[in-house]
C-alpha cells in the first residue's frame, strides 16, 4: 500500500489543491489483492487505488473513452510473418501501465484513505495522470504510449490503430499493443533490444523474453514454427464446468442436426450458459474448426 | 441466447467433450511464402428459425490459416447462389483489408490474391458481366466483386466440394471429414519429434 502510494508520488498523479466549490469530486477506495505464485504459495499483497469512475458524469467530466485494440487476426498476421522471416517475437509487460496516461480534462479526486495529507487535509488531489478506475484511464494511456512509439519513428497502422511499424530501408519493425501486453519483432535483434530500452527509459516495462503466453494464448517456437495454443485456458473451463473428467468426444457438433430456439424446455441457469459460450468463442482464437460449433450456440 | 433451452445446454457440453480429448491442440505456423488465398463457403438458409445463411471463409497467408469467420448473414437469400455470393463478396473484403494491411507493412505479395469456391454459378456471376433475373436485387456485392475480378485483382478458382477447406465453417460434419478438414488448416498437436528438441 505504501509502495503504491510512493510510486503515485513519484509519478506526479496529482497535485493538492483546495476544494473546488462547482465541480463533482471523484471518490477512491483502495482495492486489496493476494498475488500467488503458479504454485499457490503467497508472491505479494498488492495494493491499488482506484477511482470510482462510475460517479463521473460524461459530456462533463469525460468525453471519449473509445480506445482501439488489436484484432485477434493481425495478431496473426504478424506472427505468421515473424515466423515466414524467421524473427524472434519478443513481448513485454508495462507495470502500472494506467498511471502513465495523461489527462487531457480536469479530474478531482479525494485524498486517498490513511494517506491524508497532515497539514491540508481538506484538500483534493487535482489529477494529472490517469488512475485506475477512471473512465478515461484506457484512453489516456494508449494515447501517452502511441505518442512516445510515434516520437521513437514508428508509425501507426492506418488499417488498425494498434499496431505500429518502423520502417527504413535496412529494418523493419512491428509492435502490437495490447493494454499493457506489448509484442515486438523485426528484423534486426539488436534494434528491437534498442527500442525495448528507449521504452523501458520511459515506462516501468518488463521485458518477458521470447513470446510464451500472450491474452491466454500460449505460444511455443521450435524448428517447425510457431504452434499457438490454449491449453491451460480450457483446462481451466473444462474444470470450471466439472467436465475434466468426461468421456472425450471426436467431433465438437452432431451432422445433420440443427438447432432451433424455439424448441424444448428453458435452462433455469442462462448466465451460466453465457459465461460457458462466451468462454467457447475465446477458444476459438486458436480453433478456428469449431468456430461453426460454437456459432450455433450464440 | 437470451433464453437458451436445454438442447442448447447440451449442444455446450459436445464442444466441451471434444475439446477435452483436444486440450494440447493449436494452430501451428510453419515459415511459407507470402502469397495470400482464401476460400469461402456458404450453407442456404440453414438457420432454421430465420432462414438466413450461414457465411464461412478462411484466409491463409502462406500455409498459415490467419482469418476465418463463420458468421450468419444479415439477409435472407432467395438462392444459394445468391448465398454463396454474399460469402464471396465478404471474404474479398476481408483479403482487401488484410491486403492494405501488409501494404502498411510494405509487404508485397508474391503472388495475386486467390479465392476458391465450390460453386460454379456464383463463380460465373462474379466474372461475366451476364444478366441475371435471380440476382438483380444484390447490385452493391454484385458490384463490389466484379470490380476487383475484371481488374484482375483477385483470381476466383473453382475447388471441388471435397477439398473445400471453407465448409468447416458452415455445416456440421462426420468424424472423417472433420479431421480431414482440421488437418488442412494445420491444427494440430505440437509435432513429436521436435519435443525432444525442444527440451534441449
Amino acid at each position: 500500500m505504501g509502495r503504491q502510494f510512493d510510486a503515485l508520488l513519484a509519478n506526479n498523479t496529482w497535485s493538492l489543491c483546495p476544494r473546488p466549490s462547482h465541480t463533482h469530486v471523484v471518490r477512491n477506495k483502495w482495492v486489496y489483492k493476494l498475488k500467488r505464485h503458479p504454485d499457490g504459495s503467497i508472491d505479494r499483497y498488492k495494493a491499488r487505488l482506484v477511482a470510482k469512475g462510475f460517479e463521473q458524469v460524461p459530456g462533463i467530466d469525460y468525453f471519449d473513452t473509445f480506445s482501439p485494440v488489436v484484432k485477434p487476426t493481425t495478431i496473426r498476421l504478424i506472427l505468421s510473418l515473424a515466423v515466414s522471416f524467421n524473427w524472434n517475437i519478443r513481448q513485454l509487460d508495462v507495470s502500472n501501465a494506467f498511471l502513465h496516461g495523461i489527462l487531457d480534462e480536469v479530474v478531482y479526486m479525494e485524498q486517498p484513505k490513511g494517506y491524508e495529507d497532515h497539514t491540508f487535509p481538506d484538500h483534493v488531489c487535482y489529477l494529472h495522470k490517469s488512475i485506475y478506475g477512471l473512465k478515461k484511464a484506457l484512453r489516456a494511456w494508449f494515447t501517452r504510449l502511441s505518442q512516445q512509439l510515434i516520437d521513437f519513428g514508428f508509425s501507426e497502422s492506418k488499417m488498425d490503430y494498434s499496431l505500429f511499424t518502423y520502417n527504413s530501408d535496412t529494418l523493419r519493425v512491428f509492435v502490437l499493443v495490447y493494454v499493457d501486453d506489448i509484442i515486438i519483432t523485426g528484423s534486426d535483434s539488436q534494434a528491437v533490444r534498442y527500442f525495448i530500452d528507449q521504452l523501458q527509459n520511459v515506462f516501468s516495462i518488463k521485458d518477458l523474453g521470447e513470446l510464451s503466453f500472450f491474452l491466454g494464448v500460449e505460444a511455443i517456437r521450435n524448428p517447425a514454427g510457431l504452434h499457438l495454443r490454449q491449453t491451460k485456458y480450457i483446462t481451466d473451463l473444462l474444470n470450471s464446468t466439472y467436465m475434466l473428467g468426461a468421456r472425450p468426444l471426436r467431433c465438437p457438433s452432431s451432422s445433420g442436426s440443427k438447432l432451433s430456439s424455439t424448441a424444448g424446455e428453458l435452462l433455469e441457469n442462462p448466465t451460466e450458459y453465457r459465461r460457458v459460450v462466451g468462454a467457447l468463442q475465446y477458444c476459438t482464437i486458436t480453433r478456428p474448426y469449431i468456430s461453426y460449433s460454437v456459432n450455433q450456440l450464440c | 441466447m437470451h433464453s437458451p433451452c436445454k438442447l442448447y445446454w447440451i449442444a455446450v457440453k459436445r464442444v466441451l467433450r471434444y475439446l477435452k480429448g483436444t486440450i494440447e491442440f493449436g494452430l501451428l505456423y510453419t515459415p511459407g511464402t507470402i502469397a495470400m488465398h482464401a476460400y469461402c463457403d456458404s450453407d442456404w438458409a440453414g438457420n432454421p428459425d430465420d432462414r438466413r445463411s450461414t457465411t464461412g471463409y478462411g484466409v491463409f497467408l502462406g500455409s498459415n490459416l490467419i482469418s476465418w469467420c463463420s458468421k450468419k448473414q444479415s439477409v435472407v437469400s432467395r438462392s444459394s447462389t445468391e448465398a454463396e455470393y454474399r460469402s464471396m463478396a465478404q471474404t474479398t473484403a476481408e483479403l482487401y483489408w488484410l491486403r492494405m494491411l501488409l501494404q502498411g507493412l510494405q509487404i508485397t505479395l508474391s503472388a495475386a490474391l486467390s479465392l476458391w469456391c465450390d460453386n460454379v454459378s456464383a463463380i460465373a456471376l462474379a466474372s461475366n458481366p451476364v444478366f441475371h433475373s435471380r440476382m438483380k436485387h444484390i447490385e452493391i456485392d454484385y458490384h463490389f466483386v466484379r470490380k476487383k475480378v475484371v481488374n484482375h485483382d483477385i483470381q476466383i478458382q473453382h475447388i471441388s466440394t471435397q477439398d473445400q477447406i471453407a465448409d468447416v465453417f458452415t455445416k456440421s460434419h462426420t468424424v472423417n471429414q472433420f479431421c480431414f478438414l482440421r488437418d488442412k488448416l494445420c491444427v494440430c498437436l505440437l509435432p513429436h519429434s521436435l519435443r525432444g528438441v525442444l527440451e534441449h
